[in-house]
């Protein structure tokens, strides 16, 4: 590259070039502030760029060096290895027939206005139109198509490009962000998030990502693991379809008044629903995720659609197959199916005892025998007054505790290696918090797993500690920080880290640390 | 000859048990006081209202219908239940029993020293070496005259009194190893993983633990995710096969390193198991552990020369 020398290259000459290009601007500013917003949009061409005014291009380089033959002429015949070199030095040069003149540009500018004129009048539905409009319509095209398609369609998209520019003239910008155009966010950044390389993203495993901290929720969720997981049991099916993984639905409404307690034998668990239709439902719902999971039913019509194609015997080999894989999910659905059907008969059992009830002017729930904590109370029950059992019921619907939780609901046994695996599994995923193996062993009865899973975690800082404790609130010389008290800490304290900075400043001393 | 090993311990229990029963028989006795201890510490003496109530009817009895009692805490569980999980994404499986005796031992801060003091012991290469004068490259001529020079005594160039002379006492190469009892050894390794189960701290894969991909951002995004990575004290992760066989797992934690290592069973040891703050082993991986090192359990009689 060669150095252009001053005298050469004066300012002058940079601010002659600018001041041309932009001749149509009403306010020339200084040299430097000449950018604001419609002139930096033409200027962006880089023909009219201050820039090109120190290019080093052969053209400017030929004027300063009087006909002496440029370092890049020698370098362009040297690699054409030619002294007749094709090709220009610079493609976007002024005179460059890469570029429209500007006097072409006017005439295509109306050529284009014509042709939307011609448009117009065309849709209002006028077709006739003068000989020297039609004649100048046809020489334009002609011209254009001299010049080549691709040049014609170049030449009306910089056309367009100059009409919106004149648009923008009437931009005027915003003082407040409302009806902008909004760009980032998150939103944004979950849109793009798979513009990571194309790379695999990992993004949730078995647990959801937020964990239950708050202690009645957790409860809230055993309970729920434990109704879902023994009423599975109850009915005789696999109890960790109570669990699969996929996406965790709205907890019921009536879950709250589903009521939970050892049963007689201690072994297993009892569980009450207030209306017999909550249990089908609960299982249907739970027998209806799983199939969505592993939806055997749907890939097999779709298998065996697909395999239209195939031969017959082939064909039919593979539905046999899929069959036997769908055969489980088919069980499944019929066990379900018993369990309503009995669920029917329960009800039906129940609603003739309930009739007979109200005949012996008794309200009474839907109890089922065999809850261990609930015979004595029925016993009472069965003698009491109605009045004493409305007024029974009203403490009941007050707290909703004892509508949920028998009376010893914490030594509902988990001493089943399968039923502890599926309650532990369902709160695992409805709390987000991973169950240790160790506390999985240690846990015989639901209420020591309670226990474990409320625990408050081991506080990672100090202050974490012993902020809750008010024994420090009391003392007066005691002060608690979140961080460690540095000497600044203690100047600020005393007022005096005010003056130590200006006196720092004042020296051309670092403040902090040390540069 | 096996009865009677197998009898150890029971032997114990009954002679607890017989221990309390005397001990109850002489609460009966004396009636008088509460003061008297019982040999046992689990054991809960009869309700003193009642022996006061009736003190005869305690003297009469020959036999104390005792219930029995529950299993006496030396024994403690046979089996352990460990969580087999899916990888990625960690779905419990199912529960999988392994024997106390491998998952669920007593932390024993001694022995996992020992194991690790033998360990460093072994891994020192040993390597630093200096040259003794006789060593140094030259002549071994005598510099000057013994006497008659007014100067001191000199021998050979080599001398360590001479700069570019010989090193005296300096290091040779040497082998550092100490030595430990199999047995002790295979009971840390054991002990070491048990206190990882007991801490909750042990992350077993059934299959295969592969990534889907190799880059360290998956890596990275993974730990986070499971809580493995750098602010919980990183995880290491154990495969029972060679690196060759988990390519992507093995690209991933190489640049991945905050949060984590991972080594074969064939490269692990005793302190590795104990450095991060988790251990994610593929199932193979930890049962292939469990019965290299089981040695103080299993009877096995090795010919020297054999393995």
């Amino acid at each position: 590259m060669r150095r252009i020398r001053p005298s050469q290259q004066s300012i002058d000459s940079l601010s002659l070039s600018t001041r041309h290009a932009h001749s149509r601007l009403s306010s020339p500013l200084c040299y430097a502030c000449q950018f604001h917003s419609s002139a930096l949009a033409k200027s962006r061409h880089p023909s009219s760029l201050p820039v090109a005014a120190f290019s080093t291009s052969s053209a400017r380089l030929h004027r300063g060096t009087g006909g002496k033959e440029p370092f890049t002429e020698k370098l362009r015949k040297k690699i054409w290895g030619t002294d007749d070199v094709p090709g220009r030095v610079d493609p976007y040069s002024h005179d460059s027939p890469m570029r429209v003149t500007a006097e072409e540009r006017r005439e295509l500018a109306e050529q284009g206005r014509k042709r939307a004129k011609e448009e117009r009048r065309l849709a209002r539905g006028e077709e006739s139109f003068s000989a020297d409009e039609l004649t100048e319509v046809t020489a334009g095209a002609q011209e254009l198509a001299k010049k080549g398609r691709s040049t014609a369609r170049r030449v009306v998209e910089e056309n367009e490009w100059w009409e919106s520019l004149g648009k923008r003239k009437e931009y005027e910008p915003a003082h407040t962000w409302d009806g902008l155009e909004r760009v980032g966010g998150k939103a944004w950044v979950d849109e793009f998030k798979d513009w990571k390389r194309g790379r695999v993203v990992f993004e949730q495993g078995y647990l959801p990502l937020t964990k239950i901290t708050d202690s009645t929720e957790l409860k809230r969720s055993l309970h729920r693991a434990l109704v879902e997981v023994f009423t599975l049991q109850q009915a005789g099916l696999d109890m960790t379809i109570a669990s699969v993984p996929g996406e965790i639905q709205a907890r019921p409404g009536w879950m709250d008044r589903v009521k939970i307690g050892p049963s007689n034998d201690n072994a297993s668990a009892a569980v009450i629903f207030q209306d017999p239709a909550h249990k089908s439902e609960l299982l249907d719902s739970l027998i209806r995720r799983f199939e969505q999971q592993d939806d055997p039913e749907r890939s097999l019509e779709e298998r065996v659609a697909t395999e239209e194609d195939y031969e017959n015997g082939a064909a039919e080999e593979l539905y046999e197959e899929v069959a036997a894989e769908a055969s489980e999910a088919e069980a499944l659905k019929d066990l379900a199916h018993e369990s309503q059907q009995s669920i029917a008969e329960l009800r039906e059992d129940l609603g003739a005892v309930r009739e007979a009830m109200t005949a012996r002017g008794l309200n009474m729930t839907a109890e089922e025998p065999n809850l261990a904590s609930e015979k004595s109370r029925k016993g009472d029950e069965t003698t009491a007054s109605p009045s004493d059992v409305e007024a029974n019921q009203q403490k009941k619907s007050t707290k909703k505790q004892e509508d949920s939780w028998a009376k010893d609901w914490k030594t509902i046994s988990l001493e089943d290696p399968n039923v502890k695996f599926a309650v532990v599994k369902r709160v695992m995923q409805l709390t987000g918090h991973r169950i240790p193996d160790i506390v999985i062993q240690e846990c015989k009865t639901v209420g020591r797993l309670f226990d474990r899973i409320s625990e408050r975690p081991k506080p990672k800082k100090l202050i974490e500690a012993i902020q809750p404790s008010a024994k420090f609130k009391e003392l007066a010389n005691v002060k608690i920080y979140n961080r460690r008290v540095t000497p600044v800490d203690k100047e600020k304290e005393v007022g005096r880290w005010k003056v130590i900075e200006y006196a720092l400043r004042e020296r051309g001393l670092p403040v902090v640390g040390h540069e | 000859m096996a009865s009677k090993s197998i009898s150890n311990p029971l032997r114990g229990i009954t002679f607890q048990l017989s221990r309390a029963t005397i001990s109850h028989n002489a609460i009966a006795k004396t009636t008088t006081t509460h003061l008297t201890r019982s040999l046992t510490t689990t054991t809960s003496s009869p309700p003193s209202s009642l022996l006061s109530t009736y003190p005869s009817a305690n003297l009469t009895t020959s036999t104390t219908p005792t219930p029995l009692r529950p299993t006496p805490s030396p024994i403690g569980p046979q089996t352990i239940l460990t969580t087999l999980h899916s990888f990625p994404t960690l779905e419990p499986l199912r529960l999988h029993p392994y024997p106390s005796s491998h998952l669920y031992l007593p932390t024993r801060r001694d022995i996992l020293h020992r194991a690790i003091i033998y360990e460093g012991d072994r891994t020192r290469s040993g390597t630093a070496s200096t040259k003794w004068r006789s060593e140094i490259h030259g002549s071994k001529r005598k510099l000057r005259p013994q006497k008659g020079t007014g100067m001191a005594r000199l021998g050979s160039r080599g001398s360590p009194m001479l700069k570019g002379g010989g090193v005296a006492f300096g290091p040779k190469p040497r082998d550092f190893s100490t030595k430990l009892p199999r047995k002790i050894y295979d009971l840390a390794w054991r002990t070491a993983l048990s206190y990882r189960y007991r801490k909750g701290e042990l992350v077993i894969i059934d299959g295969e633990m592969e990534f889907e991909d190799p880059s360290p951002r998956y890596a990275a995004e993974l730990f986070a995710t499971h809580g493995w990575g750098h602010e919980d004290g990183r995880s290491l992760l154990l495969t029972g096969v060679e690196k060759a066989a988990r390519p992507n797992l093995y690209a991933a934690m190489e640049g991945a390193g905050e949060h984590g290592r991972v080594l074969t069973v064939q490269e692990v040891d005793v302190k590795d198991l104990l450095e991060c703050g988790r251990v994610v082993v593929e199932r193979a991986a930890l049962e292939w552990i469990l019965e290299e090192h089981q040695s103080d359990l299993v009877k096995t009689r090795r010919v020297a020369g054999l393995e």
